[in-house]
């Protein structure tokens, strides 16, 4: 960025306050034609199920106008919010292009009938389209401008508010934030202590730490610049967090499911330990669609509703307050390196995830647009016309960050860890799950088994 | 007194394509432009994550048309 831009205009272009103004723009517009009889339905189009080719033939035969003007308005917002960011747009949109294109096929075979008899959802199909081609063919670098994780998971997490009751979250986040706190201070301790008593540097064995406990490589990045860790040691605890979220991924709905778990039990114990957003959200929606094909009790709403919970207001929110503690006890009893350094109250907010001031604000003002309704008027006008569309959005905003994850994984090009940082690591892992299974379907099953709007 | 902060350094890497260019795997689940990085950066001299408002004895003055 620019030498002469302020501070101020250089935190407002983090991607964090770029996916709140994203989503909150496409919910204002949302509401806005709802509230003036109209419904963002026929932008917000998505593959329908489909049994033959012939079907889903007919289904672009029929709709390709919708698809059109949807991908030429999901560009225009992207684009300029590249700009904002200081991507090259050009790029950015050769990347898009391939990017909403294979979005389009992943959401197209998930709706097949046959895989939605397997429970193989458009989530784990993305990852698989986006991985086989970034290990099969070597894609062009520019295109990796538009391969943008965390920014499609942030925009969806802002989408996701709209359709979570504020209600909900003052109901059952004291509890998610209590499950929450409960396992990541056992897994830091966990973990922390075994890599020192493996006598891996301390620095290092923090970062390993906060990786495991609170939220994966978001924490990594917050904490490493908090106790001026060295870039090495950033790499391997990365690599550790890639790693085992990929792992998980697939392990947690598997588990969850052998145990027939509700679906906002198996969302709630993905929530407490998953290590990073986007692919948590991959693991809540499958097991969500366990629900919908009832296989377990529950709604797919209930994981995902559960997983926010527990992820993002339970997990995400501290990262700035395990920074400053972090950041003391480096500055008083590690430092060694010749950097001088300060811990301010004010690295609170600056390493503050914005996005979930989008997530609480989108949630805030539905609930109070809808306030004045019943349950039955809300079920019947607002969630056709203005939850559904903004559901069908979020689900291809979450399906880019789930085919980008695919499209830059490239586990061989990871920094290896050392076998005492695996086993550091994986000891944190092993308490992480069985204290997340105790606490999400047995201490707090209640809560997690009964969330409704 | 602000002259000798790493923001101001020549060391001082903080635009995000280097950064993710630089951390292998970081953009697979992370991104150098996400808020929790704050106003850090690497500093390429000690190979360490700073903050941009530490110091240290290797501060080296940066021309305003040097990149990052």
């Amino acid at each position: 960025m620019s030498d002469t831009r302020s501070p101020w205009i250089e935190s407002a272009l983090r991607e964090d306050w770029c996916a709140v103004i994203l989503g909150l723009c496409v919910i204002g517009v949302a509401y806005g034609l709802f509230v003036s009889g109209g419904s963002l339905n026929w932008f917000a189009v998505t593959p329908a199920p489909w049994s033959t080719p012939a079907q889903l033939m007919a289904q672009l035969n029929r709709d390709w106008p919708r698809y059109l003007f949807q991908f030429l308005g999901m560009l225009g917002s992207f684009v300029l919010t590249a700009r904002l960011m200081g991507q090259r747009v050009p790029a950015f949109i050769a990347g898009f292009v391939l990017v909403h294109g294979l979005s389009f096929m992943a959401l197209a075979a998930g709706a097949w009938e046959q895989a939605q008899l397997y429970n193989v959802e458009a989530p784990l199909i993305a990852l698989a389209f986006g991985a086989l081609l970034a290990n099969i063919l070597r894609l062009p670098e520019p295109l990796h401008e538009a391969f943008r994780v965390e920014f499609y998971i942030k925009t969806g997490i802002v989408l996701l508010g709209a359709t979570l009751p504020i209600t909900l979250i003052v109901w059952a986040g004291p509890i998610a934030i209590l499950q929450a706190s409960i396992v990541s201070v056992v897994t830091f301790l966990v973990i922390y202590k075994t890599a020192i008593f493996l006598e891996l540097d301390r620095k290092l064995a923090a970062l390993l730490a906060v990786g495991g406990a609170v939220c994966g490589v978001s924490a990594v990045i917050a904490i490493a610049g908090a106790i001026r860790a060295r870039r090495e040691h950033l790499s391997i605890a990365v690599a550790s967090v890639v790693s085992w979220s990929i792992l998980m991924i697939f392990l947690l709905p598997m588990l969850a499911r052998a145990w027939y778990l509700p679906a906002g039990v198996g969302g709630a114990w993905i929530g407490t330990s998953q290590f990073t957003d986007a692919a948590g959200f991959v693991a809540a929606q499958t097991y969500g669609a366990f629900a919908r094909s009832g296989v377990v009790e529950g709604t797919p709403d209930q994981a995902i509703w559960a997983y926010t919970l527990v992820k993002v207001v339970g997990r995400d929110m501290w990262i700035g307050l395990w920074a400053v503690i972090l950041s003391f006890v480096a500055l008083t009893r590690w430092e060694t390196s010749e950097v001088r350094q300060r811990v301010t109250p004010g690295d609170l907010w600056r390493r503050f995830p914005k996005f979930i001031l989008g997530l609480l604000a989108a949630s805030l003002l539905t609930t109070l647009a809808s306030q004045h309704l019943s349950y039955a008027d809300f079920e019947t006008v607002v969630r056709p016309a203005f939850i559904a569309p903004l559901n069908s959005l979020r689900g291809w905003v979450f399906t880019f960050s789930f085919l980008s994850i695919g499209l830059t994984m490239r586990l061989r090009g990871l920094v290896p860890a050392s076998a005492d940082s695996f086993i550091a690591f994986a000891t944190g892992v092993v308490v992480n799950l069985v204290l997340g299974f105790v606490l999400s379907a047995i201490v707090f099953q209640s809560y997690w088994a009964n969330l409704r709007r | 007194m602000t002259s000798g902060i790493c923001t101001h350094c020549i060391h001082f890497v903080n635009a995000p394509a280097r950064i993710e260019a630089m951390i292998p795997g970081l953009t697979t689940m992370g991104s150098a432009r996400a808020s929790v990085w704050g106003d850090d950066g690497v500093c390429a001299a000690l190979d360490v994550i700073v903050s941009g408002r530490d110091t240290c004895g290797r501060f080296t003055e940066r021309a305003a048309k040097d990149g990052r």
